[in-house]
């Protein structure tokens, strides 16, 4: 695993410690509202990276920062998205149609 | 002047990034024509095409390439000359405003919103707009819940323009997002679709057939299926050009397929466990399956082929009630009924409401409005608590005096129990359920009275302990006060009151909220008070208060307890109505609480209310008469302790207590048979 990758996990670690996982945030989430699963609610997510389980679920999420602004303890939920998203990057798990923008991006810039 | 002779003063006009599956060149010329028009000078169009911030980057998790080409973009600005970049699309705004500061220390471009700037010009030339359409407004959700709160300027903006704004009552601070950010069109388009459709879906409401947003992805993005939902969408470019006599280019109308309403997202066991091993308790166990339910029949599948089984509604218990119970030996299933979650009756002549177990309290309300109704017990977790979960502990409401709880309410229930079989409970009946905490059963459909919606207004008195006290006593005898809320000094601070008058006697509140117009605060100074009353839920944790108490007292008994809290520098609140106060505790003064139940046992003969339920968390504190009570239920409708094991009873002592656990034990093999054969029939095509 890359250094980066693990940086990111260990950021995710940290970020996750004063998380109070009441599920509040779940209700403004608009993906957790049609899909009725917790794997896509805002609690569930950090409940899945707090099981050191890194996933491609992390790309079913809108950052929508609704659960930045419902989070009872000021959990930065999509900053640790992100992170969650980034370690999938750098171990090239991110899904086929993600890397299709990377691609798009750099054919772009040549 | 700068490199290239470009003069400093002008602005880099953003408009949108050319990356990720909506790029739109209309909505971006059509800005550039705007921006010419009101005077904003700003380089021209060819340099705008070269830039792309790179939000979407950051979103997909590049990090690394984002913040190279960060670093580029500061570069390319600064070689122009730029020190100003206004910026049209909201995605792009708030990463340039809060990522790019965050990730490059020495980025120092001003970066301005085109609509504040608009806003501002228009203002500044006394513009009206000619009467426009009555349209709805989607809020892009990255500029309203980043703390950005650009909630007023675009609605200030529109109706600059001419154009009356109907909110629907998801909107600003409230709004959902609509799918089209974060990535999530680029990674998973089927998911967007039926974000976006539910979005529309929920527009609807506005009543009104033109809706407006902002920025090119949530336009593109709700452009898709807005004419299916009976929608003339338009972005804020095309309502600026309109009013300023610009040409409009016509949109290029491409509708998206159709999606199901309902995503059937594929997710894995091993995330399902994880992510069902929590509620908001902080209690933790990895269930060995989490099961989701449908229907009634799947229920009563899931029951029979299982043995030990946590129920689970919102997951926001605080007593770890929907948590599979940590002593267990063998494991368990989840079975959540969120998807269970549909309004399946209103009653003609409005007196009830049939309702499956999974439906939120939120959403109910939000379809009983619309008839001018409501359901009025609302916990403060209302938006994730659904009604079954509300039964199954008896919730009460934060605030209403004549709804106490939830068995005032409930009409009739459906409930598969422990042997997988429905049975309809009727509301005699409906207390071996009701506050049983899923102990007996599954919840599966509910009946329950509904009461008209009641404008409402409010007073706030402040004054000491005793007066307050004496005065709700009084309004309690009255017929139009809902509710009746005492806040000690220190809460009152959190909910915007004045704070101590030096004198130490005279700093309580008294919230008095009344059915009809008879409190002061009336209209909108009644909704912003009570936006600061649900926003102080949040603000108590935020202080950092992480539990709270129920006590149930007698109202004579308060000014008592309230030494006792004062001395122990305990804050509370209570609700006069129900006669229940809420001591609050930080971590560190966790070890307060004991004594204080010690307190309220032995000294003041009170004691816990109950509405946040016993769960797991608090079962010890069940007497022996309702202990045995519970026991009698569970045999009744679940012998073989099938459900929601550890909460209220733990089986251990379920056989221990009833001393006759070998007898049991005999009783439960037999229910096993009971079971294997039933599921035998099942696989056999039926009983016959």
């Amino acid at each position: 695993m890359s250094v980066e990758a693990e940086n990111a996990k260990e950021e995710i670690r940290d970020l996750l410690r004063g998380c109070l996982f009441s599920g509040i945030p779940n209700g403004s989430c608009a993906i957790f509202r049609v899909v009725k699963n917790e794997c896509v609610s805002p609690r569930g997510q950090l409940l899945i990276l707090k099981g050191g389980v890194y996933d491609p679920v992390v790309y079913d999420n809108d950052l929508s920062g609704s659960a930045n602004r419902m989070s009872l303890s000021s959990t930065d939920y999509v900053r640790i998205i992100r992170k969650a998203r980034k370690v999938l990057v750098e171990e090239g798990l991110e899904p086929e149609s993600v890397k299709k923008v990377f691609e798009d991006f750099k054919n772009l810039r040549s | 002047m700068g490199l290239f002779g470009i003069s400093k003063e002008k602005a880099f006009l953003h408009t949108s990034c050319e990356l990720g599956v909506y790029r739109n060149e209309r909505i971006r010329n059509q800005y550039v024509r705007v921006a010419k028009k009101l005077g904003i000078s700003v380089f021209d169009d060819d340099l705008n095409s070269r830039f792309v911030c790179g939000s979407l980057l950051l979103d997909l998790g590049y990090e690394k390439e984002f913040i190279k080409l960060a670093r580029k973009n500061l570069s390319f600005l600064r070689e122009l000359g730029i020190k100003r970049v206004v910026v049209c699309c909201p995605e792009c705004y708030l990463c340039l405003i809060k990522d790019y500061p965050t990730l490059l220390p020495d980025f120092d471009i001003q970066v301005d919103f085109f609509v504040d700037l608009a806003l501002k010009k228009l203002r500044k030339k006394n513009f009206r707009g000619l009467a426009g359409f009555s349209l709805t407004y989607h809020d892009p959700s990255s500029i309203v819940h980043h703390g950005l709160s650009f909630i007023e300027q675009p609605r200030e903006l529109l109706s600059v323009l001419g154009h009356d704004v109907i909110d629907i009552t998801n909107s600003g601070e409230r709004v959902f997002s609509c799918g089209s950010s974060g990535g999530l069109p680029e990674s998973n388009a089927f998911l967007a679709s039926t974000v976006c459709r539910r979005r529309l879906e929920e527009l609807k409401s506005a009543d009104v057939d033109v809706l407006a947003t902002l920025g090119v992805r949530n336009y593109e993005h709700l452009s898709k299926y807005a004419s299916r939902y009976g929608f003339r969408i338009f972005e804020f470019s095309d309502l600026l050009s309109f009013s300023l006599g610009l040409p409009v280019e016509p949109p290029e109308v491409s509708e998206g397929e159709l999606s199901p309403s309902k995503y059937e997202g594929a997710y894995s066991d091993e995330l399902k466990v994880l992510a069902y091993s929590s509620d908001a308790s902080g209690l933790s166990t990895v269930p060995n399956k989490v099961l989701l339910p449908e229907c009634v029949e799947d229920v009563q599948k899931f029951v029979k082929s299982n043995k030990i089984i946590s129920i689970r509604g919102g997951g926001s218990g605080l007593v770890g009630g929907s948590v599979v119970s940590q002593n267990s030996q063998e494991g368990g299933v989840v079975l959540n009924l969120g998807r269970m979650d549909k309004v399946l009756e209103v009653d003609d002549n409005k007196e009830f409401v049939i309702v499956e177990s999974g439906v939120v309290l939120t959403e109910l309300n939000e379809v009983l409005g619309k008839i001018g109704y409501e359901f009025p017990i609302v916990p403060m977790s209302k938006d994730i608590a659904t009604i079954g979960g509300m039964v199954a502990t008896n919730a009460f409401g934060f605030k209403s005096v004549k709804q106490k709880r939830m068995a005032d309410m409930v009409i009739e229930l459906c409930v598969v129990d422990g042997s997988g079989e429905v049975r309809k409970i009727s509301r005699v009946d409906a207390a071996s359920i009701t506050g049983m905490e899923g102990i007996t059963g599954v919840i599966t459909k509910i009946k329950l009275k509904i009461v008209p919606k009641t404008p409402k207004s409010l007073m706030i008195y402040r004054g000491s302990l005793f007066k307050l006290i004496e005065l709700s006593h009084k309004l309690k005898l009255r017929g139009d006060v809902h509710s009746i809320l005492l806040f000690d000094k220190h809460l009152s601070k959190l909910l915007g009151l004045q704070g101590s008058d030096g004198s130490g006697k005279d700093n309580y509140y008294l919230f008095v909220e009344f059915e009809g117009d008879t409190g002061e605060i009336r209209g909108r100074a009644y909704e912003s008070r009570m936006r600061l009353l649900e926003r102080f839920y949040f603000n108590l944790a935020k202080e950092g208060f992480v539990r709270m108490e129920d006590i149930k007292l007698f109202l004579d008994k308060i000014p008592e307890f309230d030494e006792y809290l004062r001395v122990n520098k305990i804050p509370y609140f209570s609700n006069l109505g129900l006669g229940v106060t809420f001591p609050l505790f930080r971590k560190g003064d966790l070890g307060k609480v004991n004594d204080l139940l010690g307190f309220v046992k032995n000294r003041m003969r009170g004691g816990v209310f109950g509405g946040f339920g016993v769960g797991v968390a608090k079962r010890e504190f069940l007497d022996s008469t309702e202990r045995k009570l519970v026991e009698r239920v569970k045999k009744r409708y679940d012998p073989r302790s099938k459900f929601n094991r550890g909460v209220l009873i733990t089986f251990e002592n379920l056989l221990k207590e009833r001393g006759e656990r070998e007898e049991f034990s005999d009783f439960l093999d037999s229910v096993d048979a009971a079971v294997k054969f039933s599921e035998d029939s099942d696989k056999n095509g039926g009983s016959e």
